[in-house]
């Protein structure tokens, strides 16, 4: 068939070439000639249940007949409604309908809902560091404190009639000496968060210095030990560049274990991230096999993966879009990572769904164990891995993980340790 | 001599203008600036009000309070706590360990002496 330009057209082609006369159509669709005869002209617009009826008659694809509706669309608006009303609206002949119907209200919803989830993002990241960054709370505190000492004391001049003059003096005094504080204190507040929102990024400790510059080079340490002129020298402080040299000890021991070449094979063979699979496969320790998998550049497939020890505390990560790990504080307590903590050297596969704003679905292999040999009455410290990988794979049953508690909108979650901001 | 009040907080500008509004209205204000040994602060002044910053170094307000509670001496003892951290959940964990009023920071003066007096002539 020819492709016409409007669905009216090609509902009219598409009988034609059927041999059908109007009338037999609109009876075995259930709607009068009259309709279909403003259908095919183009002067009704159609979706859902009547386009599938319509190209059930006719015998093709639903999606032949709509084409002229962008698949994008369609696929954004049925986003927008999985994200904005907890998945109650999952039809997507609904948003064919909207998408066919009323083009410009769906390009609004669609727009709507991306600065919506910027926002929202955008809130969880500051929401993060209010509740857990210990220098953001500290520059608010002392700046309040000072507001409080100046506004007492120049209500006091101000409204004092008969005030000492040596009182006064002291007072001037103080405000003068509070005045200076507020504006140093407001200073570096203001630095402080330009330089979160000027990239989003925030390198207040030698562990933030460590991942901005672990994200910047894509996490490939490999690169960066084997061609260290080639990747951008890092500018880190003494502490950060201890912890970089480190992993970087790590990784070549790793390396030695299992090179990249390897991997890539291994992966190549088996078809897939599982690192239970390849660590089987190539007879190599799951952690060795986490670490190579997150960093090297063993393969273009996106990935992430977060590492943490004991006491919950997070040791490694490499970030993925729609998989939210916290900068600060504890975790989801939901997650496969601290389930494989309470199981130590033993393999779990879960796939979760992220509740996040921007949150997937991901097949996530955790693992725990303690490397190395500790020494006679020395507290074992195992360290839980997890590696995640995105899947289109929709579970029967999901797991829904979040960041943490603050940010997470799953209500009546047992686990939940402090109230969400989010609703 | 008028009823006492012990201010407990660490930040002395804040400390010097409470207690001039404070003694203008006729109240004798003692002030203690840390936290490790408030307590004993408390035993030894024996106010008729207690001003309790909740950040403070050694020992946070809360932790104070918690103790003045426990103890005979300061279970009924009217406590004003004043914090920087105005949240909802520091406002709760401040009444359920006791505290008799809560103010945030920054504060405005009639306020505190409403209060103040409110707490003091019961």
């Amino acid at each position: 068939m020819a492709n016409p330009a409007s669905l009216g057209q090609r509902i009219r082609a598409l009988r034609i070439e059927k041999g059908l006369k109007q009338s037999d159509l609109a009876l075995r669709a259930g709607i009068s000639a009259s309709y279909l005869n403003l259908i095919e002209h183009d002067r009704r617009r159609i979706a859902g249940k009547l386009l599938n009826t319509l190209s059930l008659v006719l015998g093709v694809d639903p999606s032949l007949l709509s084409q002229g509706v962008e698949a994008s669309v369609v696929a954004r608006l049925t986003e927008v409604s999985q994200h904005n009303a907890d998945g109650k609206f999952q039809d997507t002949d609904q948003a064919l309908d909207i998408a066919a119907r009323f083009p410009m209200w769906a390009d609004l919803l669609i727009s709507m809902d991306r600065k919506l989830r910027g926002l929202e993002q955008q809130v969880e990241s500051l929401s993060d560091r209010l509740a857990h960054d210990p220098h953001l709370a500290t520059s608010l505190h002392e700046v309040l404190t000072t507001v409080t000492a100046i506004r007492s004391t120049s209500s006091i001049l101000a409204d004092t009639d008969d005030i000492e003059p040596e009182w006064q003096k002291r007072f001037f005094r103080n405000i003068n000496e509070d005045s200076v504080r507020l504006a140093e204190g407001a200073e570096m507040l203001v630095r402080y968060l330009d330089a979160g929102s000027a990239k989003d990024e925030v390198r207040s400790t030698p562990k933030d210095e460590l991942d901005s510059f672990l994200k910047e080079i894509d996490y490939d340490l490999e690169s960066l030990i084997l061609q260290p002129d080639e990747v951008k020298h890092p500018v880190l402080s003494t502490a950060g560049q201890k912890m970089l040299e480190e992993k970087c000890d790590q990784m070549r021991h790793d390396l030695s274990v299992l090179p990249t070449l390897v991997l890539k094979d291994a992966l190549s063979k088996i078809g897939s991230m599982d690192p239970f699979a390849i660590s089987a496969h190539l007879n190599v320790s799951v952690p060795t096999v986490i670490r190579c998998l997150s960093h090297t550049n063993c393969s273009d497939q996106a990935r992430g993966m977060v590492a943490c020890d004991i006491s919950g505390t997070f040791v490694h990560r490499r970030t993925i879009d729609g998989f939210h790990v916290p900068r600060y504080g504890a975790g989801c307590a939901i997650w496969p990572l601290f389930e494989a903590l309470q199981w130590q050297q033993r393999p779990i596969a879960r796939l979760v769904t992220h509740t996040g704003r921007e949150g997937g679905t991901f097949e996530t292999y955790s693992y725990s164990s303690v490397e190395g040999l500790p020494g006679v009455d020395a507290v074992p410290n195992p360290i839980s891995y997890m590696l995640i990988v995105p899947t289109k794979e929709k579970p029967a049953s999901l797991r829904l993980v979040g960041a943490s508690c603050g940010v997470c909108s799953v209500q009546n979650c047992q686990h939940r340790k402090e109230p969400s901001i989010i609703g | 001599m008028g009823k006492s009040i012990l201010l407990i907080e660490d930040e002395a500008n804040i400390i010097e203008a409470l207690s001039f509004v404070l003694s203008r209205d006729g109240w004798t204000v003692y002030t203690h600036s840390n936290g490790h040994d408030a307590n004993d602060a408390i035993s030894a002044r024996q106010p008729d009000l207690v001003i309790l910053d909740v950040m403070l170094p050694g020992k946070s307000g809360f932790e104070i309070l918690a103790d003045l509670r426990a103890s005979e001496q300061g279970k009924d003892l009217p406590v004003m706590m004043l914090t920087a951290r105005g949240q909802a959940k520091d406002r709760d964990r401040a009444f359920e360990l006791g505290a008799s009023q809560f103010m945030t920071k920054p504060f405005i003066n009639d306020e505190v002496r409403a209060a103040v007096r409110n707490l003091l002539t019961e």
